[in-house]
């Protein structure tokens, strides 16, 4: 399966997938989940119609994260990393020859944003953070909401029931995603990406640890110099992985040293707010970057 | 927003200044305080630095609510309460013969703006709170931060002082919107207000009971049959007297029974959260309105 208009960009040696739709002001969209996980094959067809309705106004960038989607995997075990992906984030910006853009990530991606505004201000217009327990103190309650997950993991039912537990409603998990990310679960590289993070254990030797020492790292800057960009945290009311606390004490950090910072907080919507209030949410974003 | 272009209308009886600007959707903004306040003299100045720029793209509206500003005292001391002020503000939607309004209370206008949706939604299509600790659950910390206010009371030192306790940035203490309070406060009818509540006690022997009154019963309305009207509550991270706390509790409170609630945060904000940000809250302010 294809996603429509999508290209394909060589970063340092890493085939990377990413689609480009729209004029204005340029956006980068960051999609959650990591390599190797053996919840959801989370890849740029997380946004659905989000692109399409940012693209209305903007020129949006949507790419396959590092070893996610149809980007290759890290090249060495080294590379199993958050940093390693904040790395090819930064260089796949640079490749597709963006100066500077308006970065809005989910989840882990919403990690992402925020370490890339960190270590490149130079490169971000602003930072919208959404629904993000990886940039948030603390950990997320994923371990207990996908606790006694049906059936074999990445199948469309496991995948389904996955993202369902995730959302508010069940209509925002479409057919069409559900088929998109089940044919990622399905390739070799996928496989592969399993069998490091999780047989071979680098989620627990490598990426956890790494990606720990990174937001202590993080939290440091943000609360010293501040992230000295216009930053925007949307959260859910019904995301069962991102408590209310975790999001507060996340944006206090944020607000601690940037005027510019702002909370939207959605109802009915959970882990993927911008498919549950996909109005709402391209309409505070827009908002937000035309204040500034 | 100029003064010197005021409307004035009878509202049965009750002489009422208004402001009105622009063409487009019906804003109405609904300024905070209280008659015979004797720390702010809050009228539709409180909207001056907002006024002009919601008015190039929307028809705006901002009254003086019965006993404030430029419009009469309530007729007898048992028309000392909010019960009146919600009587007469809707009132106002009658005479004018206004529909489809989106009412942006501030503060005590925010209880006005819920209060009006809840009790006649019929000429209201979206019900806008600004940090309210009226509206909001539990009491604010005005007694606390308005303790040690300078006297002689009303003055512009005092009520300068006053302004600025409310704010993070007391550089939006202007110093035309004091010029317009300090007429206010000249004003005998106003005088009158302040003798009526504070030396003959109004505030405590009816204004304060009713609202305590009618405040638990505006609680049972919300979680019997809520606003059918979208709700959106905009708060202010630094308030010192409507805390945040208390906003995030008012949201849950509020999206009980209306799915269509949302909350937005703005940073390095008092209790004008739109005066500290003018800008940013009416862009947002105004993509919103044109979204619904």
């Amino acid at each position: 399966m294809t996603i429509e208009g999508e290209k394909f960009v060589d970063v340092k040696g890493i085939k990377t997938r990413y689609i480009h739709k729209g004029s204005g002001p340029n956006c980068i969209l960051l999609h959650g989940g990591n390599f190797g996980s053996t919840t959801s094959a989370d890849a740029i067809e997380d946004w659905g119609q989000t692109i399409d309705d940012i693209a209305s106004w903007a020129s949006v960038f949507a790419f396959d994260k590092l070893g996610q989607g149809y980007t290759d995997n890290p090249k060495v075990d080294n590379d199993y990393t958050m940093d390693a992906v904040v790395e090819h984030a930064y260089h796949t910006i640079r490749t597709l020859g963006i100066e500077s853009a308006h970065l809005i990530g989910h989840s882990r991606g919403g990690y992402l944003t925020c370490r890339l505004t960190v270590e490149h201000p130079e490169m971000a217009l602003s930072c919208i953070i959404v629904n993000s327990n990886t940039c948030a103190p603390g950990t997320g309650t994923n371990e207990l909401v996908f606790a006694n997950r049906p059936g074999i993991a990445l199948t469309k039912e496991s995948q389904k029931w996955i993202l369902e537990r995730y959302s508010y409603g069940s209509e925002c998990v479409s057919e069409e995603w559900l088929d998109a990310l089940v044919e990622i679960a399905q390739q070799q590289k996928y496989a592969e990406s399993i069998d490091k993070m999780n047989n071979q254990g680098l989620l627990w030797t490598k990426f956890l640890p790494g990606l720990q020492t990174d937001k202590e790292d993080m939290y440091q800057v943000l609360q010293s110099r501040g992230i000295q960009r216009p930053v925007l945290q949307v959260w859910s009311y019904n995301d069962p992985t991102v408590s209310h606390a975790q999001a507060f004490e996340l944006y206090r950090m944020l607000a601690s040293k940037e005027r510019r910072a702002r909370w939207q907080i959605f109802n009915q919507a959970g882990h993927f707010s911008f498919r549950e209030q996909p109005k709402r949410f391209n309409e505070t974003v827009r908002s937000f970057i035309n204040s500034y | 927003m100029d003064f010197n272009k005021a409307k004035f209308v009878d509202v049965k009886g009750v002489r009422t200044r208004y402001f009105e600007e622009g063409e487009g959707k019906t804003v109405l903004l609904l300024h905070g305080g209280n008659f015979g306040s004797p720390h702010g003299a809050d009228c539709a100045a409180d909207w001056n630095l907002n006024f002009d720029g919601l008015a190039k793209e929307c028809r705006v509206i901002a009254l003086d609510k019965i006993g404030q500003g430029y419009t009469d005292n309530p007729k007898t001391d048992e028309e000392y309460t909010m019960s009146t002020v919600v009587k007469h503000a809707l009132k106002f939607l009658e005479v004018l013969d206004l529909g489809d309004c989106h009412l942006v209370g501030h503060s005590r206008g925010a209880y006005l703006s819920c209060r009006m949706t809840l009790e006649d939604p019929s000429r209201i299509k979206a019900n806008i709170m600004v940090d309210t600790a009226t509206l909001g659950p539990g009491q604010g910390r005005n007694h606390i931060v308005f303790a040690d206010t300078p006297q002689p009371f009303l003055s512009r030192e005092s009520q300068r002082w006053v302004m600025e306790k409310y704010s993070y940035n007391p550089k939006c203490v202007t110093e035309d919107w004091l010029d317009e309070l300090m007429r206010v406060a000249s004003l005998p009818k106003y005088l009158e207000s302040v003798d009526k509540m504070e030396k003959q006690g109004l505030s405590e022997k009816i204004f304060l009971p009713n609202h305590g009154r009618e405040k638990a019963d505006t609680f049972d309305r919300l979680m019997d049959h809520g606003t059918n009207r979208p709700n959106l509550l905009i708060w202010g991270n630094n308030d010192p007297t409507a805390t945040i706390d208390q906003g995030f509790v008012l949201l849950d409170l509020l999206r009980h029974k209306e799915p269509r609630t949302e909350m937005h945060v703005f940073n390095e904000s008092g209790h004008f959260t739109y005066r500290e940000h003018p800008e940013a809250f009416n862009r947002f302010l105004l993509d919103y309105v044109n979204g619904l």
